[in-house]
């Protein structure tokens, strides 16, 4: 009995490592960090140099083409703004596009927009907003309606195609980084989820591991009935 | 293989016991080792699990990955190569795995599941660790990182809390697994002298003593035929009574020419890394994105972990296959059945596993060292931007990359030909050996192709 007890107890810990380890790795995608996306045939990478948190953070945006070659000398944008802002300008653009042509239904390739159609998006004003690659979220965090997107352009960083930015964010939760840069003519656009934590999930990976092994000790503790000698 | 009374006359270099060296002798029985080492290592492997869990999210910025990736990874074959398996006796792990077996340890038994499948187990989490890597990321990934060494360490604790010795280390650490098949490759040795070992009844390497633990993964010096399970302790030459182990200098690869009981999943195992090797180096090509689009195209998603797992498997497949096929070739000519030949000769591909493994981490250690450093100085708040990582030039690194391909050729060719020597007589040597010297050639020339096309950075 108490051996089918211990071996009951061994499965379940061996099962809870084993089962901890894609969770974490979906964790680490999860947040923000080194999230990657394909669009017209560019890999565009979105670094947080450490995981998105209140308060000023810096983060890159990596732009290979096709050929897995990196895009240099590209104006590099973003437009940062809370998802659920994202959504009510989404659904604006909806109203108004489907208000004057009447093609409601329609599938609108927004990755793909040529630069004159992005610039004529109501409430977008790409070329109108102060340009800087420093900016910061001054919002209430319960009152999200006065949250207006803000744009910064990106600056050369110190890796071919790649660029950096900083964003300051006043409060947690779901934002969106939406990227935009012109190649040949051709504007590409993509949106990345952020997570901004509350409580630093790392922490929270660590506390996890760190109660797993206490709990093993402790059992090991429990079930050691007599001492055996490790040396002869 | 065993080794007769120690030579007092030998150089220490040609088969002499260095244990005869009275600062080495000195030094191994001395009370403060292993711990002298073991105890900074472990220091500095939590300085290195605080950097990748808490530093910076970005690998190119963070000390742990730089210290783990950039200088342990690339220097850990290079020390199995002179040292063995010395490295395991001074692993933070081992230490951790002792310190709890201290305290709650219930020192049970190995679990019998893993007596028998001990090194499938090995093979399979091998496989399993890289496959993950590319597809959550680890390597890239700092917390990725420092995930996967806690989870280690939870194994670690595990098995140091109910099972005796280093249960985790001899069968289940993937690292144990390959460090065992490159210590067979090796330059150390440490066994019991026969003559002396032939008379004793206590087995105080085996058991331990009041002055010594016992081998921590279950060797015993008197019947060791293999360096695969010593990691260089010292507690059999502390414990022994009658001074009977000798630790000698031996050429690399002289232990693979002769095992007496050759065993697939170990030959399994040498053929995987191949193939590791090889995915390791295709997925870092300049390349890549060009071949992962043509897979996306021909399969029809995008979903990296289903085109990456077929690159994964195909890579493996491929070392796995050609030694099947030319342990079958072979078999016409020596009658021995493929499995046989299987086993036998896949332990010849380790030499070039092993320069292989060097060659390619080679160019992470010395094109991308000095990040390292820049990493470091980070740490105290010292920013280094647009400095080059690179210890030598690209050219010179190409250079030594193929060397080291060639010096790990010759040394599977040859070991091929005595393995086929021992096994077989007159004209069956040649016709076994032929096959497998083809086998050789062919997977040098796709390491050769590999290290010549541009690689990326690693940081």
């Amino acid at each position: 009995m108490k051996k089918t007890w211990f071996h009951y107890v061994v499965m379940i810990f061996a099962i809870a490592i084993f089962m901890s380890v894609p969770l974490q790795g979906v964790l680490a995608d999860g947040e923000g960090e080194g999230i990657e996306k394909e669009v017209n045939g560019y890999h565009i990478r979105l670094t947080f140099v450490e995981s998105p948190k209140l308060g000023e953070n810096e983060f890159h945006v990596r732009i290979t083409d096709a050929m897995g070659m990196p895009v240099t000398n590209a104006e590099v944008g973003v437009i940062v703004m809370p998802e659920e802002k994202m959504s009510e300008h989404e659904e604006n653009i909806n109203s108004e596009s489907s208000g004057s042509d009447g093609m409601s239904g329609m599938d609108m390739p927004t990755e793909a927009a040529s630069a004159d159609d992005m610039n004529s998006m109501s409430g977008m004003d790409m070329g109108t907003e102060p340009e800087s690659n420093e900016a910061s979220i001054h919002d209430e965090p319960q009152d999200s309606h006065d949250e207006e997107p803000t744009q910064i352009v990106l600056e050369t960083g110190h890796e071919f195609g790649e660029y950096s930015g900083h964003i300051s964010f006043n409060r947690t939760g779901e934002w969106v980084f939406n990227i935009h840069f012109t190649m040949d003519g051709q504007l590409t656009e993509v949106e990345f989820p952020v997570t901004v934590a509350g409580l630093d999930a790392k922490y929270g990976i660590l506390a996890g591991f760190a109660g797993i092994n206490a709990s093993v000790m402790s059992v090991a503790a429990f079930m050691k009935r007599k001492k055996i000698p490790t040396k002869a | 293989m065993t080794s007769s009374l120690p030579n007092p006359n030998l150089s220490l270099l040609n088969g002499g016991n260095l244990l005869n060296n009275k600062w080495i002798d000195r030094f191994l029985r001395s009370r403060w080792y292993p711990g002298i080492i073991q105890w900074p290592t472990l220091l500095i492997f939590m300085v290195i699990m605080f950097e990748l869990i808490l530093g910076p999210e970005s690998a190119h910025d963070n000390f742990g990955t730089a210290l783990t990736w950039v200088l342990w990874w690339p220097l850990i074959p290079i020390i199995f190569l002179f040292l063995g398996r010395f490295w395991c006796a001074i692993c933070p792990f081992a230490k951790i795995n002792d310190l709890v077996q201290k305290f709650v340890g219930n020192n049970r038994p190995a679990p019998r599941f893993l007596k028998k499948y001990g090194i499938w187990i090995i093979d399979a989490l091998f496989i399993f660790i890289t496959w993950s890597d590319h597809v959550w990321g680890v390597v890239e990934n700092p917390l990725g990182s420092g995930v996967l060494m806690l989870t280690l360490t939870t194994g670690v604790i595990i098995s140091g809390a109910f099972y005796e010795r280093r249960t985790f280390c001899r069968y289940v650490c993937f690292l144990g697994g390959l460090s065992g098949n490159y210590a067979r490759n090796g330059m150390l040795s440490l066994r019991g002298t026969p003559e002396i070992c032939a008379t004793c009844t206590i087995a105080a390497c085996y058991k331990g003593t009041d002055q010594s633990m016992p081998c921590p993964l279950y060797e015993f010096p008197k019947t060791m035929t293999s360096s695969a399970n010593c990691v260089l302790c010292a507690e059999c030459i502390k414990g022994c009574p009658n001074n009977s182990i000798q630790l000698t200098v031996r050429p690399p690869t002289k232990e693979l020419w002769f095992i007496r009981k050759p065993k697939l999943e170990e030959a399994f195992l040498s053929a995987v890394i191949m193939g590791i090797v090889f995915v390791q180096n295709v997925t870092m090509l300049e390349v890549w994105g060009s071949m992962l689009k043509w897979l996306e195209n021909v399969t029809g998603t995008t979903n990296y972990a289903i085109t990456f797992s077929i690159t994964f498997a195909t890579a493996i497949i491929i070392p796995v296959a050609l030694l099947s096929l030319t342990s079958w070739i072979a078999s016409k000519f020596n009658k021995a059945s493929l499995v046989e030949n299987f086993a036998r000769f896949g332990y010849a591909i380790i030499a070039l596993d092993m320069a292989g493994h060097i060659a390619h981490n080679l160019f992470h250690l010395l094109a991308e060292g000095k990040s390292i450093l820049y990493t470091g100085m980070a740490l105290f708040g010292m920013e280094i931007h647009s400095a080059s990582a690179a210890i030598l030039g690209m050219q010179e690194i190409q250079w030594l990359q193929f060397g080291l391909i060639a010096l790990g050729f010759i040394g599977s060719l040859y070991t091929a030909y005595r393995i086929s020597k021992s096994n077989h007589s007159g004209e069956k040597v040649w016709g076994t050996f032929a096959p497998f010297a083809v086998l050789m050639v062919i997977l040098t020339i796709m390491n050769v192709v590999l290290f010549t096309l541009p690689m990326a950075m690693r940081m």
